[in-house]
């Protein structure tokens, strides 16, 4: 019997210790907590691309000039010059210093700009440097393999960002553009810290003390893949426009828990799935952002060594009748009304309608200049008979019998929940209305890059996040000289026509030029290229009421939570 | 491979066996049908089979004969509500989710029955050499076990599926590297104890060949056990099936545990999708492992009373 | 005993280390799309790989690894740079990874284990009656059920429908709850069942029958001898069930948003983390090992024959 008191006594002590670890925090009514789908990698504005990760550096690093519902504000420039959108000028405000009150001059800011090509792991973000005169040189120069100081006085050689005089930075880029506006607003072109950066070099922005923060908000505690909190810069210039005391960015990975979190009043903001949108209480308020979905045909299959593949279902990959059949075998209406059952709207064009021609000069989107008038290329419901009919083209050319003769093709997507659901959309509705087979291949994100790169897949589906507004955004991918190694979709029937118009889009500063070849370029990705286009998805965000100013972006950072106000 | 060949009531009878005292009493029933009486004796016995036999029949002829189908899309049927027409409702692609359901069944049986059968042969084999063998091939064979049986199964699983792609086979091969080495250290541990028996040594001093002994005399000999491990590798199999596919781990084709995860998401507007295939899994598993309790006590009435 | 002790550790030590190393092994077959992205060159990909040492040879790289996990140092992830695996793993700030899983698992089994002696015992004393019937039919649930369905079934009868309890964290009490009832069921159940069945094997030993004899009384058998020898059959299967309690919350952790080690199994393979696989397989593997070894040396002592045997 001792041994059983003793057992018990023991269960008890153990219950209590177990509780009596440290419980959640307590309410507190100015602190907006956002959940995040997934942990955040590095907070270094000069590592992270991704939507979840631009979050964070978006609150901490304040680049040249900031972007707020599509207006450009000032940032760390207070006003900027161009007079022929190539040669930039920035005036850097006096006050401008690092959260710990230590000045940022121009000097400081040109340094990170030319210390980011030496670094491996901003291999992602220095594309965001590529419109700067001297770039392609600099950049050259880094792949051949230099060490970082070859880099270093290359850059300072090569590459047109100069510091004038101490608070007066100037930009030169390759050829006039006024849509780099967009650009400087992006957190890459936010300096780091170099005292920071020397002591702790690849792993600067892996903890919260090892970052320089200058944005709004300074990183107070960083508790890896639980929560990362923010508090309010007090040595920030435009310290008084932010009302936010603390930001609590929580990541909870699963939906399930997410929605759960929201309920019970941890969360003020959350990404639901549409299901559990339609379980809501219906006062509460849905806000709808945007992502957005295409699949891709591949036109160019090659083989691990990357030799073109030219056998008969490589050639019926490429028929532009393949495309065509597909494009009316798929009932857009129904993939997103009911089997995604998201708050959106079906794409009939490829970039998104609410893609911007230029930010900053003019708020001309997409869906004003095109309207709906790619109905006949990606129709808006399923048309059996001209599917039908374009299949049959397309076997007769490439030499097929009958479609029985066409071998399982594979659809490859990453494998989450919104990929996999199109995915089976996509064996069941090209079954029923082709009788074309087939099979979804859901593969994690990095082995579906990898297999894009290397052209290993049939169809894949794909969506993206840009980290500026823009359109050519969408376009430039397609063209792949810009891009150093993947995306090679290109095939020589469209493809000069197609680089010609990408190159004077990045060249012209006609507006309205733009636009036209913008949209000229469009039709020819989606008449002639390899792209199926799906639909623009809304995402279900659950929006308490207890903020205001709070907005749901489709590009660079998901949330702008800066300028949010607490509603008492 | 021979074992197969080997009429299971032939080597009862010619060989001791745990139960000498009560076949002796009844001489004229062979072991086989004495395990077959003493299994079928209990009335809940009789009550779980034919609830699994109705399972794997709905499974193979509910998709087969449904005039409802499950492919393609059915517009006028998407997310259709439990009516007489669909009797679960139907999901997001207009599929009846009750002719799904039963489809989803097929993925668990098969994946169950498959990859049970392999583990199963190939723990009996390796426990058989290892345990006859013994000396360094058996260190060699049981060391191997441990390590494998240390790898957490998950990390197997997922390594398998990166090789090889998903798809129902990797499920099987994943479970299966996993799964024989269990039944392998109980084959060896009763060839350990047969191999020493007087009719084993009377078979190797008569210059029987070792294949022949073990294939004729030892293997035959751990069929209860073998039976017993293979019971329950069934619904273990099958519980892993479910589980990869509820963590999007499975093999994409339509299986109770995707079917759940679905139902996860829908069930507030659709509690039908989660509410049966939770049910119908949860009977079948409960069928599976109380028919293997009931065989294993009817193979080993020492265990009974 | 001594010896026999000597030598179970040390083959658990041999086992973590073949483990270790096929693992290693087996990690460098998979296809690998690591830093696989159409805007990185294959020269700053060569430079990220020299960064990880992944340019080495591979026999080199198993070398350093050994050496490192020696010193138990996993090294960076290359999934979240500069961050250490050993602090990810193991978040001394926080508490994050194994504590937190392991906070839930041992919840879990302190929950099911006592549990499971006593409806097992209170089914097998009363065999046949109403009790032990409830008790069967429980623990049939326990093990046809699966944990994925209960969790998720919990979560949405007692959080989203009634509103009882939270379902989200692992911080206070009554967060507590639907988590260790979610991952306590199964064990619950295995436990129950062993014990229930080796009450009724020791209920016709010779012992007992002889304690029976002597005019022992019935209530002092029963504990001294009954449950104390039907109990040994319970310990082996502790080893198994505490290890995968602690390492096998995987569903119930991604549910219930419990920061433990689970969320980390898929997601490091899934983004080619080699070293925090490595890292998560070791200590798992030897958790398991050290798990099978207690349970050996208990039924070592429990048990003389066992040790003799060998």
């Amino acid at each position: 019997m001792s041994t059983l008191k003793k057992a018990l006594s023991m269960f008890v002590a153990l219950l209590l210790i177990t509780a009596s670890v440290p419980a959640a925090m307590a309410e507190e009514p100015a602190v907006l907590r956002i959940g995040l789908e997934q942990d955040i990698e590095t907070i270094d504005p000069q590592q992270n691309t991704s939507a979840y990760t631009l979050v964070v550096t978006e609150g901490i690093a304040e680049p040249l000039l900031r972007e707020h519902e599509g207006e450009i504000l000032p940032g760390l420039a207070e006003t900027y010059t161009t007079d022929d959108y190539q040669t930039w000028t920035f005036n850097i405000r006096k006050e401008a210093c690092w959260s710990d009150g230590t000045p940022i001059t121009a000097e400081d800011i040109v340094w990170s700009y030319r210390e980011i090509f030496t670094r491996a792991e901003s291999a992602k973000v220095v594309v965001l440097f590529n419109a700067v005169q001297g770039y392609d040189e600099l950049k050259a120069i880094v792949d051949s393999g230099a060490d970082a100081d070859t880099i270093r006085a290359a850059a300072a050689e090569t590459l047109a960002i100069t510091a004038l005089d101490e608070h007066t930075i100037q930009v030169i880029l390759s050829a006039p553009s006024p849509w780099q506006l967009d650009t400087f607003c992006s957190t890459a072109w936010a300096p780091i810290k170099r005292d920071l950066y020397e002591q702790y070099g690849s792993s600067y922005g892996s903890a919260a003390d090892k970052i320089g923060t200058n944005g709004p908000f300074v990183v107070s505690e960083w508790r890896y893949n639980e929560q990362l909190t923010l508090e309010k810069n007090p040595n920030y210039w435009n310290a008084d426009a932010i009302t936010l005391e603390k930001v609590e960015l929580v990541i909870v990975q699963g939906v399930e828990p997410r929605v759960n979190m929201f309920k019970e009043g941890k969360l003020d903001y959350a990404v639901a799935s549409s299901d559990y949108l339609l379980s809501m209480p219906s006062d509460t308020e849905v806000l709808e952002g945007t992502s957005w979905y295409f699949m891709l045909v591949n036109d160019y299959r090659r083989d691990s060594e990357g030799s073109l593949v030219n056998e008969k279902l490589s050639r019926l990959l490429a028929n532009e009748h393949f495309s065509a059949a597909i494009n009316n075998a798929i009932n857009r209406t129904v993939l997103y009304d009911s089997v995604l059952a998201n708050p959106a709207f079906v794409a009939t064009g490829y970039a998104i309608p609410g893609a911007i021609n230029s930010n900053n000069v003019a708020h001309t989107t997409m869906h004003d200049l095109r309207g709906d008038s790619y109905n006949d290329v990606a129709p808006l419901t399923r048309n059996s008979e001209k599917a039908v009919a374009e299949l049959e083209a397309a076997l007769a050319e490439v030499g097929y019998g009958s479609v029985a003769d066409v071998p399982e093709i594979k659809v490859v997507c990453a494998n989450t929940t919104d990929y996999e659901t199109i995915a089976e959309y996509m064996e069941n509705a090209l079954d029923a209305a082709l009788g074309l087979k087939v099979k979804m291949d859901a593969v994690e994100f990095k082995v579906r890059d990898s297999r894009v790169i290397s052209g290993d897949y049939d169809l894949l589906l794909f969506g993206w996040n840009n980290s500026t507004n823009d359109v050519i955004d969408y376009l430039e991918p397609f063209y792949s000289e810009l891009f150093a190694t993947g995306w090679n979709f290109a095939k020589p029937g469209y493809y000069a026509e197609y680089s010609a118009m990408i190159q004077e889009i990045t060249t012209t500063t006609d507006l309205d030029r733009r636009a036209e070849l913008a949209l000229q370029a469009e039709e020819i990705l989606l008449r002639h290229g390899p792209i199926v286009t799906l639909a623009v998805g809304g995402r279900a965000h659950l929006k308490s009421d207890n903020f205001e100013g709070f907005h749901v972006r489709v590009m660079g950072g998901e949330f702008d939570y800066i300028f949010a106000v607490p509603v008492k | 491979m021979q074992s197969e060949n080997v009429n299971i009531d032939e080597l009862f009878r010619s060989e001791p066996c745990a139960d000498d005292e009560q076949i002796s009493n009844q001489p004229h029933i062979s072991y086989s049908a004495e395990v077959a009486r003493r299994f079928w004796r209990t009335p809940s016995v009789i009550v779980f089979s034919i609830l699994l036999a109705l399972i794997i029949a709905c499974c193979f002829l509910v998709p087969a004969f449904s005039p409802r189908p499950i492919t393609g899309i059915v517009d006028e049927a998407i997310n259709h509500k439990p009516s007489a027409e669909y009797w679960l409702g139907a999901d997001k692609f207009g599929h009846d989710f009750f002719t799904k359901m039963w489809k989803g069944g097929q993925t668990s049986f098969k994946v169950g029955f498959v990859s049970a059968v392999l583990q199963t042969l190939i723990g009996v084999i390796v426990g058989a050499i290892s345990g006859y063998a013994g000396g360094k091939v058996d260190q060699f064979l049981m060391r191997t076990v441990d390590v494998f049986i240390s790898i957490p199964y998950m990390v197997i699983v997922l390594v398998v599926r990166l090789i090889m792609g998903s798809s129902i086979y990797t499920i099987i091969f994943a479970l299966v590297v996993t799964g024989w080495l269990n039944t392998a250290r109980l084959v060896r541990g009763q060839i350990l104890q047969l191999k020493t028996e007087d009719y084993v040594l009377a078979a190797q001093s008569t210059g029987v060949s070792t294949a022949s002994i073990l294939f004729r005399h030892l293997i035959p000999n751990t069929l209860g056990v073998v039976i017993v491990s293979f019971t329950l590798a069934i619904p273990q199999a099958m519980f892993s099936e479910a589980f990869l596919s509820f963590i999007g781990m499975g093999s994409g084709d339509v299986s109770w545990g995707s079917l759940i995860r679905t139902g996860m998401e829908v069930r507030f507007r659709h509690p039908w999708q989660l509410i049966a295939p939770s049910i119908v899994l949860a009977l079948t598993m409960l069928c599976i492992q109380l028919l293997g309790d009931s065989l294993r006590d009817a193979l080993d009435p020492k265990l009974r009373k | 005993m001594l010896k026999y002790v000597v030598r179970r550790v040390l083959i658990a030590a041999i086992t973590v280390f073949v483990l270790a190393t096929v693992t290693f092994f087996l990690l460098k077959l998979v296809p690998n799309g690591l830093f696989a992205d159409p805007n990185i060159t294959a020269e700053a990909r060569a430079k990220l790989f020299a960064h990880y040492g992944l340019d080495k040879p591979v026999f080199e790289q198993y070398l350093m690894y050994l050496k490192n996990m020696a010193h138990l140092d996993l090294g960076e992830s290359i999934a979240n740079p500069g961050r250490k695996i050993t602090t990810m793993i193991l978040d001394p700030a926080t508490g994050n990874g194994l504590p937190q899983s392991m906070r839930l698992g041992l919840c879990a089994l302190i929950f099911s284990v006592p549990m499971g002696i006593a409806l097992g015992t209170m089914s097998g004393l009363n065999r046949g009656k109403a009790l032990d019937k409830a008790v069967i039919g429980l623990s049939l649930v326990g093990i046809s059920v699966p944990s994925f369905v209960v969790a998720t079934i919990s979560v949405t009868v007692f959080g989203n429908m009634l509103g009882w309890l939270p379902t989200t964290g692992f911080s206070t009490p009554k967060e507590m709850i639907l988590p260790t009832i979610c991952l306590s069921l199964s064990p619950i159940a295995t436990i129950a069942r062993l014990m229930r069945t080796s009450l009724v094997e020791v209920e016709n030993a010779d012992y007992i029958k002889t304690a029976r004899s002597k005019g022992l009384k019935k209530r002092r058998i029963m504990l001294r001898h009954q449950v104390r020898n039907a109990l040994l059959p319970v310990v082996t299967i502790l080893g198994p069930i505490t290890a995968s309690l602690l390492c096998g919350t995987f569903v119930v952790e991604s549910i219930f948003n419990i920061k433990g080690l689970g969320g980390y199994y898929v997601e490091s393979i899934s983004n080619r983390d080699y070293g925090l696989v490595m890292g998560l397989t070791v200590l798992f593997g030897t958790f398991l090992v050290a798990a099978n070894l207690v349970v050996d040396i208990l039924y070592g002592l429990i048990d003389p024959r066992i040790r003799l045997k060998r």
